[in-house]
């Protein structure tokens, strides 16, 4: 039984340390691409798209 | 009361550290702290024998640059191991806990190596790596990483086996995705400053 509790509170812990790393990892690499996108578009404005060249204009 | 303590002594643990993170990053405390580094990196860079050897010798800068590297590689090598096999994905012939046990013995000293090499190539460039966002980025996803693997995938996967196949797997893909960041990042370094 106790090693059962034991087992259970491990799943607990890493379950909510797993989310925590998960979403503070995606938060991170999501906000390196807007902020991205945001100095592409205010370098080549409105016209620049994610799949075209900036250079040509 | 006791019983719940001891019962469920790691989760209240982790809960409460967590709360504490939060607690201080309401009250602005990283703020306050990343201001009083400063004098400790100027001091590694200009004081210590790391930083005079760092930033006037070359060679020893490369040849530790390629220690870390290949610290890296095996750093990366074995959470690959280690991950696809937990996704399995690879060496699905092999069972779990010998891949796990054989590529964690492995990281342990790719992480010593890496660490290691690091503080000698940091010592070289202190003054400059301080003020970029991405350096401490790497900090923060390489202390996690590694206290995540050490202190809950590798007791997980000791402790409950491979009953919680679910947890294993989004377990798998968070250790992916933070080794990743460690990587990147710490490339990124190389470009910015």
């Amino acid at each position: 039984m106790t090693d059962e509790k034991q087992k259970k509170d491990l799943l607990i812990a890493t379950l909510i340390v797993t989310v925590v790393i998960l979403l503070g990892g995606l938060d991170y690499w999501i906000g390196q691409v807007q902020t991205t996108l945001e100095l592409l578009e205010l370098a080549y404005g409105e016209n620049f798209g994610l799949f075209n060249n900036p250079m040509n204009f | 009361m006791n019983e719940i303590f001891a019962s469920y002594k790691r989760t209240i643990i982790v809960s409460a550290v967590l709360l504490l993170i939060l607690v201080l990053e309401l009250l602005n405390w990283r703020t306050a702290v990343y201001g009083g580094l400063f004098p400790l990196f100027e001091w590694l860079q200009r004081s210590t024998w790391l930083g005079y050897v760092a930033t006037n010798y070359g060679s020893i800068y490369a040849l530790v640059q390629a220690i870390h590297l290949l610290s890296m590689a095996l750093l990366g090598g074995t959470i690959l191991l280690m991950d696809l096999r937990l996704l399995n994905l690879s060496l699905k012939t092999m069972p779990v806990d010998v891949v796990v046990e054989n590529a964690y013995r492995w990281f342990r000293f790719g992480l010593m190596g890496a660490v290691v090499s690091g503080i000698f190539l940091a010592a070289g460039v202190a003054e400059k790596v301080y003020y970029l966002p991405v350096f401490w980025a790497k900090m923060l996803a390489l202390l996690g990483g590694s206290l995540f693997v050490i202190f809950f995938k590798i007791p997980l996967l000791r402790k409950a086996g491979t009953n919680s196949v679910w947890l294993i797997r989004v377990v798998a893909i968070t250790s992916l995705m933070v080794w990743f960041t460690v990587a990147a990042t710490g490339r990124w370094i190389g470009f910015v400053g």
